[in-house]
C-alpha cells in the first residue's frame, strides 16, 4: 500500500484511527504493530514472513550481540543475506557473465519492498547494542513496532531506536500533534501528487519525441531532479506526518538540498538519514577524517560507491555514488574555500551538478547516458528548440516554477504570513481535496524509492 | 483552537468520505466516462499475495469513489489553471473537445494503402472502386498554440494506392461545425454536402431532404474524458421516407431500423446508428427500384453516412474488417456489380494494424 492512494487515506487510514482511539493505552502499540502488517502484506503479501522472521532474528539476537565481536559480524552477515539475494543476485550475476564469458542466469526476483530500509535499520539496533546495552528494546513488541510501523516501513526515513525509544513507549494521542502530523502529512502528499506525478507525465512526453533538441534534455534534466526529489521528499513528509499522529518524532530527511551552496552541503540536506547511517556506521568505523590523506579519501570513495549500490543494483547508481564521492573529496581538497566566497556562484555550481547526478541516476544505459550529457551541452549537432519542445515547456512552465518555489526555503516565509496562518487549515484541506481528485483520476504511481 | 477545528475538519473528511464509500449504492456504468465501472473483486489469499486482488480493490476504490465525477472535473480545471495545453492528450477550445492524434505512424499509412490494393485485386478488379478520407476534427483546427498532425504527409503517402480506386477528396466539404463539440464524430446533419460531392462522384441518387431529430444530452466520447463541463449536446439524425422504410440485417444485433433509439443515454449513445459499428451489416432500401447496391469498408464513422447514401441504392453492405477477417467477411458477400467504397479516418489509417485483411 503506498500513502498517496485513495486507499491508505480513506480507507486504511480512518480504520487505524478508529481502533486506536476504542482500543485501551496497553493495545494501543499492537494495533499499530498488526495495521503495520496488515498495510505491508497489501503492498508486498508473499514477503511479509522475511519481514517478520528478520525482525524476530534480530532482536534475539541483539541480547547476546554486547561487546561480542563475532555474533555481531555474524549478525550483520545474516541481515544482509536477504538484501543481496534480491537486490543485487542478478547484478553480481550479469558482471561474472560478462567478465568471464559465461551464461549463469538466475529466476527473475522482485525485491520485497522496504528491504534496504528495514535491514539497515535492524544493523544500526544490533550495532548500537553492541556498543551499549541500554539502547536495547524492554520486549519483542517494542521491538516490532520499531522496526514494522508503516509510518517508516517501506521507504525510511531509516530511524535508529535510540532516538525514537520513548516515543514507542509513550502511546497517546493529542491535537497538537494530529495538527502538526496531518498538515505534515497533506504536504508530502501534494509534493507526490501535484508535483512528482505531474513531472513524471512530461517526463514520458519528453523520452516520447522523434525530434530531439538540446533543449529537451535540458528540461529532462530538470525534470528528473524535480521528480525524484518531491517523490522522494514527499514521501518521507509523509511518513513523518504519520509519525507525529501516532506520537512519533521521526528525523528530518530533506532541509532543501536543492538550495545548497555545495555538494558537501546538498549531502547535508538530502536523504539525511542515509548519510549520517553510512556516516555513523561505515565512515567513522574505517577511520573517517582521523587518519592519513590517502585513507582519508580511500573511506570517502568507498562510502560513496556503497551509498550508490544501495540506491540500486546497477553501474550508474555506482558511478553515481562515486561522483558525489569524487566531487567531495575535491570540495574538501581546495574548491569549498572559493565556493563560501560567491553565493550566485556556489548556488549555480551544485545546482548543475546536481542535475547532472540525476540524469546519471535516471538512465541505467551507460551508452544513452552519454549521449544524453553530449545532447545536453550542445555536443550532439541538434537543433536548440522545436515546437513540440517548446509546446511542451509552455505547458509545464508554471507547474516547474511552482516546484523550484517549494524546492527552495521560500515557503518558511511564506508560512509565516500573518494571512496564510488564517487562511492555513482551508488551504491545507483544499489540497487535500485537489490531491485526491488527482488520485480518483489518476492510475497506481509507486513511489521512485520504493525499489531501493 | 485553529488546530482542533483543522483535525475535526480533517476527520470528518476522511470519515466521512469512508463510510459514504462504503454504504453508498454503486453504480455500474459510468455514462461520462462510457465505461464499466469496476466490480469489487472476490477476495482470496492467493489473490491478495500476488497483488492481483489489491490491484482490484484499488481501482474499485477509485471508480466508486465519493463524488467521483466532480473531483475528475476538478483535476482538469487545476490543470488547465496550470496553463497545461493538454489533460491526457485532450485539449478544449472553442467550445470543442479535441484529442491529439497516436503518433504519426509511416509504416501503418503505408501498409492501409497496401491493404486497400490487395482487398482491390483480389475480390474487386474492374469494377467501380472508390476511397475517402474523413479528417479527423483537428485537421480543421486553426490555432498554432496546439501541435498538428501531419495530415498532409498522410494524404500524400496514400499515392500507394492503385489509381484504378478513385479518391473522392471530401477535406472541401467538413468544416470544424462539422463535428461534435464533445465527440470526435461528425455531425449527421451535417454531411449533406459530403454526400452530395460523393454522389456526384460516384453516381447515385441524391436527396437533401430530410427531417432533423434531435436528442439530447448527448455525451461524446470525449466529454468524460475531460470533464470540464457539466452539461451534454444534442445529437442529430436525419430521417426520410426512405430511411423510416430501410430494414437492417445486423449479423450481431437483431434491431432491423436504421436509428436505434434504444441505444441513446446508454455507454455509447453514437451507437443510434446502425446500432453502432459491427463486423456485418446490410441495409436495404425498400422504397426503390433501383438495382444498384453499394459495399461500404468502413470505422464508425460510416455509422452516420451510410443512411444518408441510401436514397441512391437498393441495398448496402458495411463491412467493418477491425472486427473480422476480410476472407470471412466477403463469404457472406455475393460479388454483381456494385459500386465499393472505402470510407476510413484518418485515426483509423494511422493506426491500420487493426484492419484484419491477410
Amino acid at each position: 500500500m503506498v500513502f498517496s492512494s485513495l486507499t491508505f487515506i480513506y480507507y486504511f487510514l480512518p480504520i487505524l484511527l478508529i481502533l486506536y482511539f476504542i482500543f485501551p493505552t496497553k493495545l494501543k502499540s499492537c494495533i499499530l504493530i498488526s495495521m503495520s502488517f496488515i498495510f505491508y502484506f497489501y503492498g508486498e503479501g508473499k514477503y511479509i514472513l522475511i519481514l517478520l522472521f528478520c525482525s524476530i532474528f534480530n532482536y534475539l539476537l541483539a541480547k547476546k550481540v554486547h561487546n561480542k565481536k563475532s555474533i555481531l559480524i555474524i549478525g550483520i552477515i545474516i541481515n544482509l543475506l536477504p538484501l543481496i539475494y534480491f537486490k543485487y543476485t542478478n547484478f553480481l550475476l550479469d558482471n561474472i557473465n560478462l567478465i568471464f564469458n559465461t551464461k549463469i542466469y538466475f529466476k527473475n526476483l522482485i525485491m520485497p519492498i522496504g528491504i534496504s530500509f528495514f535491514t539497515f535499520q535492524n544493523i544500526s539496533y544490533l550495532v548500537d547494542v553492541y556498543k551499549n546495552k541500554k539502547e536495547q528494546a524492554n520486549n519483542l513488541f517494542e521491538y516490532l513496532l520499531y522496526i514494522t510501523f508503516f509510518a517508516q516501513l517501506v521507504a525510511g526515513p531509516i530511524v535508529r531506536f535510540t532516538d525514537i525509544k520513548n516515543d514507542i513507549q509513550t502511546r497517546k494521542l493529542n491535537f497538537a500533534n494530529l495538527y502538526l502530523g496531518i498538515k505534515r502529512f497533506i504536504i508530502g502528499l501534494a509534493k507526490k501528487v501535484l508535483i512528482a506525478n505531474n513531472i513524471g507525465v512530461l517526463i514520458n512526453s519528453l523520452n516520447s519525441i522523434t525530434d530531439k533538441t538540446v533543449l529537451l534534455y535540458i528540461l529532462l534534466a530538470i525534470a528528473y531532479t524535480i521528480q525524484i526529489y518531491f517523490d522522494f521528499s514527499g514521501y518521507s513528509d509523509m511518513a513523518i506526518g504519520l509519525g507525529k499522529m501516532f506520537n512519533f518524532n521521526f528525523m528530518e530527511n530533506f532541509n532543501y538540498p536543492l538550495s545548497a551552496k555545495s555538494i558537501t552541503d546538498f549531502w547535508r540536506r538530502w536523504h539525511i538519514s542515509l548519510s549520517s547511517w553510512f556516516k555513523d556506521y561505515i565512515y567513522i568505523p574505517l577511520g573517517g577524517n582521523r587518519t592519513t590523506k590517502l585513507k582519508w579519501f580511500r573511506n570517502i570513495l568507498i562510502v560513496w560507491a556503497l551509498t550508490g549500490l544501495w540506491h540500486g543494483a546497477s553501474w550508474n547508481f555506482i558511478i553515481w555514488g562515486l561522483y558525489f564521492g569524487i566531487i567531495l573529496i575535491i570540495e574538501k581538497i581546495f574548491l569549498k574555500k572559493f565556493l563560501d566566497k560567491s553565493k550566485i556562484i556556489s548556488r549555480l555550481y551544485t545546482t548543475i551538478l546536481v542535475l547532472i547526478s540525476f540524469i546519471i541516476f535516471s538512465i541505467t544505459d551507460m551508452n544513452e547516458l552519454v549521449v544524453f550529457l553530449k545532447s545536453m551541452f550542445g555536443l550532439n549537432h541538434l537543433p536548440f528548440a522545436n515546437f513540440e519542445t517548446l509546446y511542451y515547456l509552455k505547458s509545464y512552465l508554471i507547474l516547474i516554477i511552482i516546484s523550484f518555489v517549494f524546492a527552495y526555503p521560500t515557503f518558511k516565509y511564506i508560512e509565516k504570513n500573518k494571512i496564510f496562518k488564517i487562511m492555513e487549515p482551508i488551504l491545507y484541506l483544499f489540497i487535500l481535496i485537489i490531491s485526491t481528485a488527482y488520485l480518483v483520476d489518476s492510475t497506481f504511481n509507486p513511489f521512485l524509492y520504493f525499489r531501493f | 483552537m485553529k488546530e482542533k477545528i483543522f483535525v475535526i475538519s480533517f476527520m470528518i473528511i476522511i470519515f466521512g468520505a469512508f463510510f459514504i464509500n462504503i454504504f453508498a449504492p454503486k453504480k455500474e456504468i459510468s455514462i461520462y466516462e462510457r465505461r464499466k465501472l469496476a466490480k469489487m473483486p472476490e477476495i482470496t489469499i492467493e489473490g491478495l499475495i500476488n497483488k492481483v486482488d489489491t490491484t482490484r480493490i484499488d481501482k474499485y476504490i477509485a471508480d466508486h469513489f465519493l463524488l467521483r465525477d466532480k473531483l475528475r472535473s476538478l483535476k482538469t480545471n487545476v490543470e488547465f489553471l496550470l496553463n497545461k495545453s493538454d489533460v491526457n492528450n485532450l485539449f478544449y477550445y472553442d467550445n470543442y473537445y479535441f484529442k491529439y492524434e497516436e503518433k504519426y505512424s509511416e509504416r501503418q499509412i503505408e501498409a492501409f494503402g497496401e491493404k486497400i490494393n490487395y482487398i482491390y485485386n483480389k475480390y474487386f478488379k474492374n469494377m467501380n472502386v472508390y476511397y475517402s478520407v474523413i479528417p479527423e476534427k483537428n485537421y480543421y483546427l486553426n490555432n498554432t498554440k496546439y501541435k498538428k498532425f501531419a495530415y498532409n504527409n498522410l494524404f500524400e503517402s496514400l499515392d500507394n494506392i492503385n489509381e484504378d480506386i478513385t479518391y473522392i477528396d471530401i477535406t472541401d466539404t467538413i468544416n470544424l461545425d462539422s463535428y461534435y463539440y464533445t465527440d470526435h464524430h461528425l455531425r449527421q446533419d451535417k454531411l449533406i454536402p459530403t454526400v452530395k460531392k460523393m454522389a456526384s462522384v460516384m453516381n447515385f441518387e441524391f436527396t437533401d431532404n430530410y427531417k432533423v431529430d434531435i436528442y439530447e444530452p448527448f455525451y461524446g466520447a470525449y466529454y468524460g474524458q475531460l470533464p470540464i463541463k457539466n452539461h451534454g449536446e444534442k445529437l442529430y439524425t436525419l430521417n426520410n421516407d426512405v430511411i423510416s422504410n430501410a430494414n437492417v440485417y445486423n449479423i450481431e444485433n437483431p434491431y432491423d431500423k436504421i436509428y436505434n433509439y434504444e441505444k441513446f443515454g446508454t455507454i455509447d449513445s453514437y451507437d443510434i446508428f446502425l446500432s453502432g459499428a459491427t463486423a456485418y451489416e446490410e441495409i436495404y432500401n425498400n422504397t426503390t427500384a433501383s438495382n444498384k447496391e453499394l459495399i461500404i469498408f468502413r470505422d464508425s464513422y460510416t455509422s452516420s453516412f451510410a443512411p444518408l447514401m441510401l436514397n441512391g441504392y437498393k441495398k448496402i453492405t458495411l463491412l467493418d474488417l477491425r472486427y473480422s477477417n476480410l476472407d470471412y467477411l466477403m463469404k457472406m458477400v455475393d460479388i454483381k456489380n456494385q459500386d465499393i467504397l472505402f470510407l476510413y479516418s484518418t485515426s483509423l489509417i494511422n493506426g491500420s494494424d487493426v484492419l484484419r485483411v491477410y
